[in-house]
């Protein structure tokens, strides 16, 4: 019978503390598409392992960018 | 004390690059008279955007820096949302963190260009003349009777008239009782 192996998970870092980021601008799309997937939903904080600070701000500037247009609210 | 705000507009893609000025320039008029600063302006062209909004794929977008008090927010709000061909407006008071580098690149850009502002609020003048000299000509045409419209609007036999209409109307309302 095989016995399913679990490998300790690896910890999640969240890359904005990385960089010491105080703030995150809506206006940089670039960034701010790595955080939402195919759907054009906001990845989830257990995906991204961003800190609860980061991901706030990440949400934030998610949001005010589906606003202008500069993101998708969803993508089909 | 004077607040930063970072004010980004989606502007019709439809407008020329004259009307883009233009509408800039009514955006500078709008902010100043609001007792605004406006620091700088960034024009990014033509962009694609990420959803359709109304029948438009693309939008100019434009966006503004601007300093001064609580009521630019509200009052700039209510200025974009009467103009059609500002598709979205998005202001936003930044974080201190965020306004320190935007100080900063601000500094690093120089003064705002002076004459191209002076153009701008120009053109946006020119145009709202322009405007009102077409709706007088469409007014004084006699395919859009614009007085007629007005004059009844102030007539006291109008109420007559909807009582005519409303006869007519349950008379209709009998015949189809009958059909049934």
């Amino acid at each position: 019978m095989m016995t399913k192996q679990f490998r300790p998970r690896r910890r999640k870092i969240c890359r904005f503390c990385k960089t010491e980021a105080r703030y995150i601008d809506y206006k940089d799309v670039e960034t701010l598409r790595n955080y939402i997937p195919d759907r054009g939903k906001i990845q989830p904080r257990r995906t991204s392992g961003n800190c609860s600070k980061h991901q706030r701000m990440l949400t934030g500037a998610i949001k005010r960018a589906r606003v202008v247009a500069l993101l998708p609210y969803s993508t089909s | 004390m004077a607040n930063l705000y970072e004010i980004l507009t989606v502007i019709n893609p439809n407008e020329s690059d004259e009307g883009v000025e233009a509408i800039i320039g009514g955006l500078r008029q709008q902010l100043t008279s609001s007792g605004g600063t406006v620091l700088a302006v960034e024009a990014w062209g033509r962009r694609k955007l990420a959803y359709p909004i109304g029948k438009h794929d693309e939008g100019h977008y434009a966006l503004i820096w601007a300093e001064g008090g609580a009521n630019i927010p509200a009052e700039f709000r209510a200025h974009t949302k009467v103009r059609e061909s500002i598709l979205r407006e998005l202001v936003t008071r930044l974080t201190d963190a965020h306004e320190a580098d935007v100080r900063k690149h601000l500094e690093e850009r120089g003064p705002e260009d002076q004459a191209v502002a002076a153009a701008q609020i120009a053109a946006a003048s020119q145009r709202a003349i322009d405007k009102r000299a077409a709706m007088t000509a469409a007014m004084s045409g006699t395919v859009v009777p614009a007085e007629k419209v007005a004059a009844r609007v102030d007539d006291p036999d109008e109420e007559e008239d909807y009582d005519d209409l409303d006869e007519d109307f349950d008379d209709l309302d009998e015949d189809d009782e009958d059909d049934v």
